[in-house]
């Protein structure tokens, strides 16, 4: 059985909405990024089965 | 197989380079990022409009092939 490893690439990706920041400054004013929510990044498939994973036998 | 016309119908895309990433925007009134999916170069991701995705934005050189017809992103 070979070992897998995982980068942080293959868990999430930058937002492309704030590129990574999880705000949007328009006109000066910041706000929270709508599309990732504020959190900067998208979880991919992988990332969301090793979250649920994690949540389920913690 | 490939006869979809219930509204399920799939599509395709192929990645033409490493990197490609896959982008499920959520069905409803705010319109939020709720997936992504990398693909290498010559990965093959089949996908379907659901409950929760009701576009897709692709980034990255690929062929996306769908009842439509074939388009090419760079």
């Amino acid at each position: 059985m070979s070992n897998t490893v995982f980068t942080t690439d293959e868990l999430e990706m930058p937002c492309p909405e704030c590129k990574g920041k999880g705000e949007i400054v328009s006109h000066g004013k910041s706000t929270s990024c709508t599309k990732c929510e504020g959190k900067g990044v998208i979880m991919t498939g992988l990332g969301q089965t090793l979250l649920h994973f994690v949540k389920k036998h913690l | 197989m490939g006869q979809a016309s219930d509204g399920n119908d799939f599509f395709v895309i192929k990645a033409e380079e490493n990197g490609v990433n896959v982008i499920g925007l959520t069905r409803g009134s705010d319109t939020r990022f709720h997936h992504s999916e990398k693909l290498d170069m010559g990965e093959v991701m089949i996908a379907q409009f659901t409950e929760h995705t009701s576009a897709v934005k692709v980034r990255g050189k690929a062929t996306i092939q769908t009842k439509h017809g074939e388009v090419k992103s760079d």
